[in-house]
């Protein structure tokens, strides 16, 4: 199933049986969602397309949170820098995606309230790390619009067909310097 | 002055899981309504399980919560293998009770921490709790994130387990995991102390209400899986009498069925445990009781949260020794125990962070027929509002915003999850 094989590369049981945060300093490309739950799982599929890729750089980590929750908080901790990959509803065409700068996922988060801390998600774990002042100085989201997020593993066509193009646009900003 | 009249109604209490509202009535200083309303749609899962093979039990019924998934999925196993005769290893037994472990500390971290801790400091939410002692709510990160990695490592995920099944698992952590888990549960020491001596420190409300206390109780441990159903009011019945002790029915403004023993009420949760099961306690755990100035019985309901720090450091202990006893003995990957027969009818129970659970099925050449969980949020909502009841009339000489915040906390004390205790199926076994 896909949630076991995100476990298998990020929770090796040869490594132990840790989800580690990126090393202290370094770039984290970051993605998030369940792929048991159709278009949620685009955070994971991400990840596995830039970690095959040959000309990732190497100061870069690449890691499937899954259904980090809140505890998104100590993954991104010790970053310098962090993206993260999320499927957000945004009134977009499926597929469609955005590049918000954090500001904007913590008005939202504002906006609604937050939840219930049961089921935190990315822009209360993002809230919660910018009141523990442990945010990454430099960290974007990256929200892609969802077709479906129902109770099928898989991503629709149209999310599927976003990954290539939004991994160019996540390396081109990994190889352009932080202000 | 007295408050003659006083009319309050909170809309969806928060910080607890689910909805429920708050209702109380105050007229000429007379209790005239005091009401814990739950308001969370029904959600049928027993429904769902008839027809379907027994082996997929589990794997549904862990989805009536995202906390206590991995209570709900060896409750649910439990009751398959006491229907079908089936006998997990010893090795078996031991995983699950460590597994047990990570989700108790994962559950009563987050309601110390996130959902008790800010009420106690006078902020509203976890938020300004970060901005002003953010080492504090860091711990609690750090402690949670062990705790759902040890269940990771135990059953794939903490979060609707893959690696449990009937008679056994799927998959099993290596030598060098548990190793791992150990040492980290060791360094875990200093956090956990630090989170006994922060629970000294914080003043919980005074008020004392006497009632039945019911948890699991098993000889020679500090019981969370099987055992008997003990009551602080006396005597023990077996788990398959669980029918004897709910006595459920149905009440006009509650989606949550309700519950009652040998009183009018009873609790569960770590508040009934702790009462009943203080002589089975890690020493270490007693000792932090003791700091936190507990000892059994406790009749406060909002110490609830404090005994769920003395479990805190209880499951950290015998995880630690679970831990040990695995890594001696060694994990063998072993094919789960077989069922002896493909009919029956069995009953599970588990002690969940919340309370006690039960799950009751009928299986019939391996499909399941018929199906009852009894969540432990739906066994407290008599208790809370027989608090509440108790509670309100000494308190109004109060401003009505200070009685509305004693409420709230009382609900939140019992930890509540609103949304698992929602069943409204009348099942008949046939």
């Amino acid at each position: 199933m896909s949630a076991l094989s995100s476990l298998t590369e990020t929770r090796a049981p040869e490594l132990g049986c840790e989800t580690r945060p990126a090393p202290a300093g370094t770039t984290l490309v970051l993605g998030l969602g369940n792929e048991l739950r159709g278009d949620d799982g685009i955070g994971p599929a991400i990840i596995r397309a830039l970690a095959a890729r040959q000309d990732l750089p190497s100061h870069v980590t690449v890691l499937d949170g899954g259904l980090a929750g809140v505890e998104t908080v100590l993954l991104l901790k010790d970053a310098a820098r962090a993206i993260v990959v999320d499927a957000a509803e945004q009134g977009l065409a499926p597929g469609e995606w955005r590049r918000l700068p954090v500001a904007t996922v913590l008005e939202h988060a504002a906006r609604d309230g937050g939840g219930s801390w049961h089921a935190a998600g990315l822009a209360q774990a993002l809230a919660l790390g910018q009141a523990l002042d442990t945010l990454p100085p430099d960290i974007v989201v990256y929200a892609v619009q969802p077709l479906r997020a129902d109770y099928s593993p898989g991503l629709s066509q149209p999310v599927q067909a976003a990954i290539p193009t939004l991994c160019e646009q996540i390396l081109s900003d990994l190889l352009t310097p932080t202000a | 002055m007295a408050t003659p009249n006083l009319r309050i109604d909170v809309h969806h209490v928060t910080r607890v899981e689910g909805h429920g509202n708050i209702v109380v009535d105050v007229q000429n200083g007379q209790l005239k309504q005091c009401d814990l309303e739950i308001v969370e749609t029904p959600r049928f899962f027993e429904a769902m399980l008839r027809g379907r093979p027994y082996g997929e039990s589990s794997h549904i019924t862990s989805r009536i919560c995202g906390i206590c998934a991995v209570g709900h999925a060896t409750a649910s196993l439990r009751a398959t293998e006491n229907a079908l005769g089936v006998v997990p290893s010893e090795q078996t037994v031991l995983l699950r009770k460590l597994n047990f472990h990570g989700e108790m500390l994962d559950s009563h971290i987050l309601h110390a921490y996130m959902l008790i801790a800010p009420d106690l400091l006078g902020v509203g939410s976890v938020i300004p709790l970060a901005k002003s002692a953010p080492e504090v709510v860091l711990r609690a990160l750090r402690m949670k994130k062990l705790a759902g990695d040890l269940c990771a490592a135990l059953c794939g995920r903490h979060t609707h387990p893959i690696a449990m099944t009937v008679g056994g698992f799927t998959h099993f952590p290596s030598r060098m995991q548990l190793e791992e888990l150990r040492e980290r549960l060791i360094a875990m020491r200093p956090d956990v102390e630090a989170t006994v001596e922060l629970f000294t420190q914080l003043k919980l409300p005074a008020f004392e209400r006497d009632t039945e206390y019911v948890a699991l109780r098993a000889k020679g441990e500090y019981c969370y899986i099987d055992g008997e159903i003990a009551s602080s009011d006396g005597g023990a019945l077996p788990l398959a009498e669980y029918r004897k002790v709910t006595n459920e029915y149905l009440v006009q403004r509650s989606s949550a069925k309700r519950t009652h023993h040998k009183r009018e009420s009873y609790m569960v949760g770590a508040l009934a445990r702790f009462n009943i099961n203080f002589d089975e306690l890690h020493p270490k755990a007693k000792s932090a009781a003791a700091a936190i100035g507990i000892k059994p019985k406790v009749t406060n309901p909002y110490l609830n949260t404090a005994a769920q720090v003395v479990e805190i450091v209880h499951c950290t202990e015998d995880a630690i020794r679970l831990c040990d006893v695995l890594i001696k003995r060694g994990i063998t990957w072993e094919e789960p125990a077989k069922p002896a027969r493909l009919s029956g009818e069995g009953v599970g129970a588990c002690d969940v962070p919340r309370g006690t659970l039960f799950h009751n099925y009928v299986i019939a050449d391996g499909l399941v027929t018929g199906a009852n969980c009894i969540i432990p949020t739906g066994q407290n909502l008599n208790n809370i509002e027989a608090d509440m009841r108790a509670l309100v009339p000494t308190m109004l000489d109060r401003k009505p915003p200070e009685i509305t915040l004693a409420l709230e906390m009382l609900v939140r004390a019992y930890d509540p999850c609103i949304s698992c205790s929602t069943h409204m199926l009348d099942v008949r076994f046939e």
